[in-house]
């Protein structure tokens, strides 16, 4: 191909008709719809800007080699996205690829394609970067070459595989489908040249697909963006076997009991561990707990017998579980218990457990190193988080000498300057940095957030779990847990002690709230909110003689557990200890950050909320659809003419009322006749189509009154009362309707 | 806005400060409709043309006549100039008539040892200038002061036409080689050129009927005194004529110059809104409708548009352009 013929083909890209135009842009919007996704995961972990010029350099190959033939730039697609994935593999764990077999990777490609989130791919991140370039490169490529087929087919397969993998957002596949749909369209009429008629039936197709996504769902769960998101969180718990566990919005708890447990002393019960967290939740790699040198704890051992009484999809276990019986599950280099089977009432399993040393002093003197792998998988925090939290917190530690000083420091600041509230606000923005520096009130997923956020942000490696606290205690050794007893909180990684457990929610607000919900249920007479005797109260150590006999109400409120035993044994001193002028619980947000909320205010702060810009385009989907329908159709324009014809406002000149009548009447003979020719007088026409006394009595008013300048008042009114008998004449007869 | 055609100031002979009292409408379209008939009663079959020669009479202006010899051109113009009681004179136009031939001439006079005016057939109510087209342009142009003016030149000596002054002009559309086109602006100052065409098969029997045996022409009686057709002349002054209508005409004088080498002056609109008041008065109305200026349209803009540039005035080019500007534009 000669160099002119290509800057002719380059030329007419840009003299390309409007149907190219808007078929580009649609295929422009399918390819940001998955890299939408794509970039969500880098900013997770931090590889966005890579992300973007990666796909900038896709984009930019695309325009110059848009004169290869398609053989090659398909080969090349493949090439690039084979190398991506060989330099992924290099970048992950050894232990990862060393166990690579075909029957593993097909395992794998399963599981992405059910609903595994890219997000739990270990370096999820590389993996964004490496896929990226490949689809961008084709679509831009056949869209230069005006294929909008292929180039849509290509990025909406693309779109489709996030859609499987879960990570696109429902309303983000709408608009990609959308697109697609509209690339498709506007380029097939592109190629024939088509008229304004077809674009209407396009947008108004469109329009039909967006009502039929909201009010036909195909999918479970499947929710359309015109239909508002249900503001609370309708979760019986926090605890369940999901991989990713959403922060913020408004929580209700169910009061029912999950399991009873018999354990020698209260303790927190851990249902699972998160690592990676995305600015408004928290995900688990697929590998987590499986990174070496996590050093064996050392202090006491705790051995539990857990009966359940509710379904359950994970087994909590006091941490860190040791060994397990009665119960078919892994446990992890780091401690985990995994792959439990899913647990039905009755089950019963007894764990032994062995948390690192509790004593304060010898936790806070570990400076250690921490080991690489560790240091790796929980340092992560997403881009979104602001430099303000992070400043916040060197602020908070700066008196801090260690890992445990600096995680109690944080703990303090939080719970001294948070409000425990489980009405929290929920925000698009990241929840982080919306409950640090602004929001004054939170729940136990935002404490937890905060503090592993704040801490990550100082060096400290820390993680999100998700668990119960200890319950109601029935017996000595017998504690009743709930689904308001479900709870997150923090663990910190504590050098060469291992992961030591922080609760920076302020635990008095909580129980009662929790308590408080579960007299709620009972008084509401909902079934499994007791068992193992706890319908007859707390039991309280002998030291305290009270009676429990009387009023259960005055029980939930007082009698239940002391505020100060619902921490771990180990959190007991701590949350005693007074605060000093110089305590970190003094550490306030910066004014100037405060007065910079109205700034932050556009992004989800003061105001009204814009919904996102997806949710906008879907809307303007519908209404460009419907207002092309009611064009295509004519509606529009007959119900405009139809008031029109009736409505006969009332002027302070009789001449221009009679001229308003006579309008009216030309067009219903024109309906009824014919229209008035070009050049044709109106005495002409009158003459011509004869339509009748009245019609004619209105046309030698109107003549009077613009010739002759003369109308009086009751001509106007005669004029106006013709107009309307003919116009409702007109509307009687709908087989003079066109 | 676009150059209203009223906003020029052009001699109109039917405003002059000693104009009469104008006549009732009603009356003076009476009056017109008696002279029409009466016309009749000579010219067979020529309806339209005597009411295009009687809308100029009562819009002030004058009448060109143009058609093959014979077709009863100059039988017209005597018909009308004998339907009033004024003075009718008549100046057969040939290649060495002078201009003092039309205007008259100081003519000495020994008796009385002075010069004294001999007034040319000019100072006449009605002129029938016959083949005009024949004189030089010299002459033609003695005739164009006059026609425009109301006033005629002799020696430096202005001297005042009576009043009601109409020329009715005919001319030859064949012999062209022994003649003297007329100028543009002498063109222009005839309010309408006329064709009148041949008769049809069973009029033409009715013309030969009449004729034949004792001319119609010499029974024919003035119907209507000069008086009155002053008078009728005010009435049509004051016909009223809207916005529209104004605006209507200017969009067609408009059309012609978009579309035509030479389109149609602001005289040219001006010429056609005073054939249609006449329309409207011979209707009976007194204001005017888009009907009365689609119908005065072809006669009084044809011969004022140039299709091609170096074509000559008029024809059938022009009137088909016209018949376009009609079908395109609006009346509003």
């Amino acid at each position: 191909m000669s160099a002119a013929t290509l800057r002719a083909r380059l030329a007419g890209a840009w003299t390309d008709s409007p149907r190219d135009a808007v078929a580009t842009a649609c295929v422009a919007v399918v390819v940001a719809a998955y890299l939408s996704v794509l970039y969500d995961v880098t900013s997770v972990v931090g590889e966005s800007a890579t992300l973007v010029g990666v796909v900038t350099g896709a984009l930019a190959l695309a325009a110059v080699l848009r004169a290869l033939p398609s053989k090659y730039a398909f080969g090349l697609a493949v090439a690039l996205l084979a190398g991506g994935l060989v330099a992924y593999l290099l970048s992950v764990p050894r232990a990862y690829y060393a166990a690579l077999s075909p029957g593993r990777v097909l395992k794998d490609t399963v599981a992405l394609l059910t609903g595994y989130s890219v997000l739990r791919m270990p370096a999820a991140g590389t993996w964004a970067v490496a896929v990226a370039p490949a689809p961008t490169f084709l679509a831009a490529y056949f869209t230069a070459r005006r294929e909008y087929a292929r180039a849509a087919g290509l990025a909406g397969a693309t779109l489709a595989f996030f859609v499987l993998t879960g990570d696109a957002s429902t309303t983000v596949t709408l608009v990609g489908v959308l697109a697609a749909a509209g690339a498709v369209a506007f380029g097939t009429l592109a190629v024939h040249d088509a008229g304004s008629r077809q674009v209407q039936v396009v947008a108004a197709v469109l329009a039909v697909m967006v009502v039929a996504s909201a009010t036909v769902t195909a999918v479970p769960g499947g929710r359309s963006p015109l239909v508002p998101a249900e503001a609370t969180t309708t979760a019986s718990s926090l605890v369940n076997a999901d991989s990713y566990v959403g922060v913020g919005g408004e929580l209700r708890l169910d009061p029912q009991v999950h399991f009873v447990a018999e354990s020698e002393q209260p303790t927190y019960y851990r249902g699972a561990v998160y690592d990676r967290f995305t600015g408004n939740g928290w995900t688990q790699t697929a590998d987590v707990g499986t990174e070496q040198g996590t050093p064996p704890p050392t202090g006491d051992r705790i051995r539990q017998t857990i009966t359940v009484e509710r379904r359950l999809g994970l087994a909590p276990a006091a941490p860190v579980p040791q060994t397990i019986s009665g119960l078919d599950a892994e446990l992890t280099e780091g401690g985990l218990l995994r792959q439990t089977p899913t647990l039905y009432p009755g089950d019963s399993y007894e764990v032994v457990s062995r948390a690192p040393p509790d004593d304060p002093e010898t936790l806070a003197g570990e400076t250690g190193d921490v080991p690489a792998e560790i240091r790796d998988r929980y340092l992560q925090t997403p881009e979104s988080t602001s430099e303000d939290v992070v400043a916040l917190a060197d602020e908070i530690t700066r008196d801090a000498d260690s890992p445990y000083r600096q995680a109690e420091a944080i703990e303090t600041w939080l719970e001294a300057n948070k409000e425990y509230s489980l009405n929290a606000p929920n925000t698009d923005g990241d929840l982080v940095n919306e409950f640090v520096l602004r929001g004054q009130v939170g729940y136990c997923t935002y404490y937890a957030s905060a503090m592993a956020v704040m801490l990550r942000s100082q060096g400290v490696p820390a993680r999100f779990v998700v668990g119960f606290t200890e319950g109601q205690r029935v017996s000595e050794d017998e504690y009743v847990v709930r689904g308001v007893d479900s709870h997150a909180w923090v663990e910190v990684y504590i050098p060469d002690r291992g992961w030591v457990t922080f609760d920076p929610t302020p635990s008095g607000e909580r129980t009662s709230a929790e308590q408080s919900r579960v007299e709620e249920a009972r008084s509401e007479g909902v079934d499994g909110v007791d068992a193992a005797g706890s319908e007859d109260g707390t039991w309280t150590p002998p030291t305290n003689t009270t009676s429990t006999s009387d009023g259960g109400d005055e029980d939930g409120v007082n009698g239940t557990v002391n505020p100060n035993r619902t921490a771990p044994q180990d959190r007991e001193d701590y949350l005693g200890t007074p605060q000093g002028g110089d305590s970190p619980a003094n550490v306030t947000v910066p004014s100037n950050l405060e007065g910079a909320g109205g700034d932050a205010g556009a992004a989800g702060g003061d105001g009204p909320d814009l919904p996102p810009l997806s949710t906008l385009a879907v809307w303007g989907v519908l209404v460009a659809g419907a207002a092309a329908a009611l064009r295509y159709t004519g509606i529009a324009d007959r119900a405009y003419r139809a008031l029109w014809l009736r409505w006969l406002p009332d002027a302070d000149d009789p001449r221009e009322e009679v001229e308003a009548a006579y309008e009216r009447v030309e067009y219903v003979l024109g309906q009824r006749y014919r229209s008035r020719h070009s050049g044709e007088t109106v005495r002409e026409y009158v003459a011509d189509v004869s339509p009748g006394d009245a019609a004619e009595r209105v046309a030698s008013l109107r003549e009077r009154a613009r010739y002759a300048g003369t109308a009086s008042e009751a001509e106007a009114s005669e004029a106006k009362r013709l107009a309307r008998s003919l116009a409702g004449e007109y509307s009687r007869l709908p087989s003079l309707r066109r | 806005m676009t150059d209203a055609p009223d906003t020029h100031a052009v001699a109109d002979p039917r405003t002059h400060t000693d104009a009469p009292a104008p006549m009732p409408v009603s009356e003076a379209s009476e009056l017109a409709a008696d002279v029409v008939e009466n016309i009749e009663t000579v010219i067979v079959d020529k309806h339209d043309a005597i009411e295009h020669v009687l809308t100029a009479v009562l819009g002030g202006g004058h009448v060109l006549l143009e058609d093959v010899p014979g077709v009863g051109k100059t039988m017209l113009a005597r018909s009308v100039a004998r339907s009033f009681d004024g003075d009718f004179r008549r100046v057969q136009f040939t290649p060495d008539l002078l201009p003092t031939d039309v205007t008259g001439v100081n003519v000495f006079n020994e008796k009385a040892r002075e010069f004294e005016f001999q007034a040319g057939p000019v100072f006449a109510n009605v002129l029938l200038a016959d083949e005009i087209n024949r004189a030089p342009p010299k002459t033609q142009s003695a005739l164009l002061e006059a026609m425009e003016e109301d006033q005629v030149t002799a020696d430096g000596e202005t001297r005042q036409l009576p009043d009601p002054f109409l020329v009715i002009a005919t001319q030859n559309s064949v012999e062209r080689d022994r003649t003297y086109e007329l100028p543009v602006a002498e063109l222009d100052r005839f309010m309408k050129k006329l064709q009148l065409g041949y008769p049809g098969r069973e009029e033409e029997v009715d013309v030969l009927d009449r004729v034949v045996g004792g001319h119609p022409i010499d029974d024919i009686a003035a119907v209507a005194s000069v008086e009155d057709l002053r008078r009728a002349r005010s009435a049509t002054a004051a016909v009223e004529v809207a916005r529209p209508v104004k605006a209507y005409v200017t969009e067609l004088a408009r059309y012609t110059r978009d579309h035509a080498a030479l389109g149609v002056s602001p005289r040219g609109s001006i010429s056609l809104l005073q054939a249609a008041q006449g329309r409207a008065v011979l209707d009976g109305r007194d204001y005017v409708v888009p009907d009365d200026v689609q119908v005065e349209a072809p006669a009084v803009l044809a011969h004022r548009i140039r299709p091609d540039a170096g074509g000559t005035l008029g024809g059938e080019a022009a009137r088909t352009l016209v018949g376009r500007a009609l079908n395109t534009v609006n009346p509003e």
